[in-house]
């Protein structure tokens, strides 16, 4: 079947640069493809060129965008004419302004109408119309400046759906709606394009609202697809970092966690990915080369556009097992952590929280299964005294760290091993991030003579002088106060999102953790099970 | 071990006054303790304090000179039990598999061997001088220090910190000169005290057995010398010839043992408020 829209190596370029990269997609009739992306990522510009709209010629406008086999960027503007509104309309973000505050609902309808339809059927048309989408014929004789935001925006949507067009672009629908507003919309909005067999290609930074409507889901960044696929499971297992990152962010999808922005650019994208500065993963080649958009590994209907594949997985652990005087702890466990994310591991005492996280950190030997550290057999020994390796915090701080020692000795022991250059400095600003003073006074106290808490942190910040690629944390708050621990958990998760490290943390602390984890397990009669979104939020509340 | 308790310092103050009246004896006292400066068994009096031998030399001075003799062999015995007990202690505790076992089975033989016959078989066999001496008590006296500290470095090394510390690339050396050295040191040093005082009597009984250099001047063949002394018991000279250098044993080796014992107690005290802390 031909596709309603196909857009075909569409770029947009300003004089200052690439607006839009060359973008290839398509949407079938019936069918809802979401565009997401933070602002300035040249979604707009992708509607302007679809649509073509562009006003002034100095925007270079290239590649196809196919309306029913038809291109609309070479078409002229007379044959757009003839197109808009009956073939294509565009309900625009903002809808009270795009309406003329002089003239009546009634009369701004019929200009619509009058396209298609002789001028007997307007008045029983525009009524029915404004009665699907929830207004009354009595609004008809309203102006504009009488009606809400709301109102505004389903009057804007009657006269973009009121020649039954192919294809209807909806620019941030919800941008001037509140929250019920947006739940009304999503089933008018439903009820439409089973009506009329329509198609949506909705614009929109509301992942909650996308999710809702959309079938698919295309990611754009600075101009650039950055991850393509099926709507709910590129959001419930996004493999671009920027699309994780913008879930992150989303307070709506994540009402369990904190939010967090994606970082800010540490270095500026030239000729690379443009992602590169922000990405907490690149490698050398995305600062050099630009990805192309490739089918994800190990999933066909994914697309992301990574050198490295999408998010990195770093640790897998594959039919772990352990047992412990003829007792299992763990039978055939399973585990992957990706990089920049965090894993939290529940679970009863005695369950096997310890032995899991110390077998995955390499400080005890499984007796089946493997752990590959991403992609490569572990090799611990290597890994535990390298910079950006794997380092282990455990559970017993207290006994983790020679009392003999100063608190800067044990801090610098790692560096010193391990021969860094700027073992001190590190060493000191690993301190003052995790809370603890950086001056000489702390430097030089004898470890035994510093408190529970202070001790877990300084544990914690001896693994940080690593740079840790992925940190592996046995219950690294329970020493603490709730305030520190509220603290730590945000230093932890806000040094995570800077440097991108990914972290497995034990805990008996759920609600910690369902705030800080990106996904959570349960260790069970030596299983493990993930928990879900519903079950997390259950647990939470009860 | 920053404060001594009453007992230890009273221990300590004893020890030292035995010391000092030794010195005196030793480096003051106008008589040689190799040659005769007064008459056969003379009693004790203001010119010779403890009387005289049957050659005539100064018993006082003799006794003196007994207890540098004893002293440094006992303090040499230490030394080398302190380093052969404290190198293969550690080896053995930080070693594992066959080197642990070979290690492990190398003490339990120096610890169930019987001593004294081996120790006559060994002086007679390899003569009679104070380093041989020396050699043979030390040789008697690594086994059971190596033994201790065997399971103190077994016990220290599976604590988490120094399995972290072997994590981030610390080497044998490094592990047990940072982390363990300042808890083997205490126990180390204590132990070999105790040999001190083994040592001296050790050295004694090898003495008065007739194994030790006779011409050294140790309180074992003071002791020799005077029991073989013919009929000695139907005379009063065993009064202050036997006597005074069974005395000077007993208290020293007394002391030292038990200064050495108070120590360890100490230590230990302190170990377990460190770990309670």
């Amino acid at each position: 079947m031909q596709p309603v829209l196909e857009v075909q190596n569409l770029s947009v370029e300003y004089p200052d640069g690439f607006a839009l990269h060359p973008v290839s997609f398509s949407i079938a009739a019936g069918e809802t493809l979401a565009v997401i992306g933070e602002s300035g990522s040249g979604k707009t510009t992708l509607v302007r060129a679809v649509a073509d709209l562009f006003s002034c010629r100095w925007a270079r406008v290239s590649g196809k965008a196919l309306l029913e086999g038809e291109d609309l960027v070479s078409a002229g503007e007379k044959r757009l004419r003839q197109l808009r509104m009956r073939r294509f309309s565009v309900v625009f973000q903002n809808a009270a302004s795009m309406l003329n505050p002089a003239m009546t609902l009634r009369a701004q309808l019929y200009e619509v109408l009058k396209k298609q339809f002789p001028r007997g059927e307007w008045p029983q048309r525009a009524e029915r119309l404004l009665e699907r989408i929830g207004l009354s014929a009595g609004d008809l004789d309203r102006f504009p400046r009488s009606l809400s935001g709301g109102m505004a925006q389903r009057f804007l949507i009657a006269c973009a759906v009121a020649l039954s067009p192919a294809l209807v672009i909806l620019d941030e629908p919800t941008s001037a709606l509140d929250p019920g507003a947006g739940a009304g919309l999503i089933a008018l909005l439903r009820e439409l394009q089973q009506e009329t067999g329509c198609a949506f290609l909705l614009i929109t930074h509301d992942l909650a609202f996308a999710r809702a409507l959309s079938d698919r889901m295309v990611v754009l960044y600075r101009g650039q697809v950055e991850e393509a696929g099926e709507t709910r499971a590129l959001l419930d297992a996004p493999r671009h970092p920027y699309t994780r990152g913008l879930i992150g962010a989303s307070a709506e999808l994540m009402p369990l966690r904190d939010l967090w922005g994606i970082r800010p650019a540490v270095e500026e994208a030239g000729r690379g990915c443009p992602f590169f500065g922000r990405c907490t993963q690149s490698a050398g080649l995305c600062r050099e080369e630009p990805p192309a958009l490739l089918q994800a590994p190990g999933d066909p209907g994914r697309l992301v556009c990574c050198h490295r594949g999408g998010i990195v997985t770093r640790l897998e652990g594959r039919g772990i097992g352990k047992q412990f005087g003829g007792q299992t702890v763990l039978h055939d466990v399973s585990l992957r952590v990706q990089s920049g994310e965090t894993v939290a591991l529940i679970g009863a005492s005695g369950s096997g929280k310890t032995t899991l996280a110390s077998i995955l950190a390499g400080f005890l030997s499984p007796d089946a299964g493997e752990i590959l550290f991403e992609g490569e057999p572990a090799d611990f020994a290597s890994l535990h005294r390298t910079e950006g390796g794997l380092q282990m915090v455990f559970q017993d701080s207290e006994s983790a760290l020679n009392p003999a020692f100063s608190a800067g000795q044990a801090v610098c022991e790692p560096g010193n091993l391990a021969r860094l250059s700027d073992c001190e400095a590190r060493a000191r600003a690993a301190l003052r991030e995790v809370g603890l003073p950086g001056g000489d006074d702390f430097w030089n106290r004898r470890v035994s003579h510093l408190s529970g808490g202070q001790m877990q942190r300084l544990c914690l910040a001896r693994a940080l002088t690593m740079a840790p690629r992925l940190l592996v944390a046995d219950e690294p708050t329970s020493m603490l106060d709730p305030s520190s621990r509220a603290n730590l958990l945000r230093l932890l998760k806000g040094l995570q999102n800077a440097r991108g490290f990914s972290m497995l943390m034990v805990t008996h602390d759920l609600a910690a953790a369902a705030k800080v984890a990106e996904r959570v397990f349960r260790l069970e009669a030596g299983g493990l099970a993930e928990l879900g979104r519903e079950e997390l939020l259950a647990l939470g509340l009860s | 071990m920053k404060s001594f308790s009453p007992q230890a310092k009273t221990l300590l103050f004893a020890f030292l006054l035995l010391a000092l009246f030794f010195v005196y004896g030793g480096l003051f006292y106008p008589h040689s303790a190799d040659l005769p400066s007064g008459g056969s068994l003379e009693e004790p009096s203001s010119a010779h304090w403890l009387g005289t031998d049957d050659l005539g030399v100064d018993l006082y001075a003799q006794l003196s000179a007994g207890f540098f003799s004893s002293m440094a062999v006992g303090l040499a015995a230490a030394a080398f039990a302190f380093l052969l007990g404290g190198l293969a202690g550690v080896l053995a505790g930080l070693s594992s598999g066959t080197a642990d076992a070979f290690l492990s089975f190398l003490i339990q033989l120096f610890l169930s061997l019987p001593q004294l016959p081996v120790m006559v078989v060994i002086g007679a066999f390899f003569g009679q001088s104070a380093w041989n001496i020396i050699l043979i008590v030390s040789l008697f006296s690594w086994a059971p220090i190596a033994k201790v500290l065997r399971a103190r470095v077994r016990q220290i090394r599976g604590r988490p910190y120094l399995r972290l510390a072997k994590s981030y690339g610390g080497r044998a050396g490094y592990l047990v000169s940072a982390h363990m050295l300042g808890e083997l040191l205490p126990l180390l040093s204590v132990s070999a005290l105790s040999v001190v005082g083994k040592a001296i009597v050790q050295e004694a009984s090898l003495a008065y057995l007739g194994l030790s250099d006779p011409l050294s001047r140790s309180w074992g063949l003071l002791i020799q010398k005077c029991v073989s002394f013919p009929g000695i018991y139907f005379t009063p000279y065993w009064k202050w010839w036997l006597l005074p250098p069974v005395f000077a044993l007993v208290l020293t080796v007394l002391c030292l043992r038990l200064f050495s014992r108070e120590l360890e107690t100490i230590w230990r005290r302190e170990e377990s408020d460190a770990a309670g802390a």
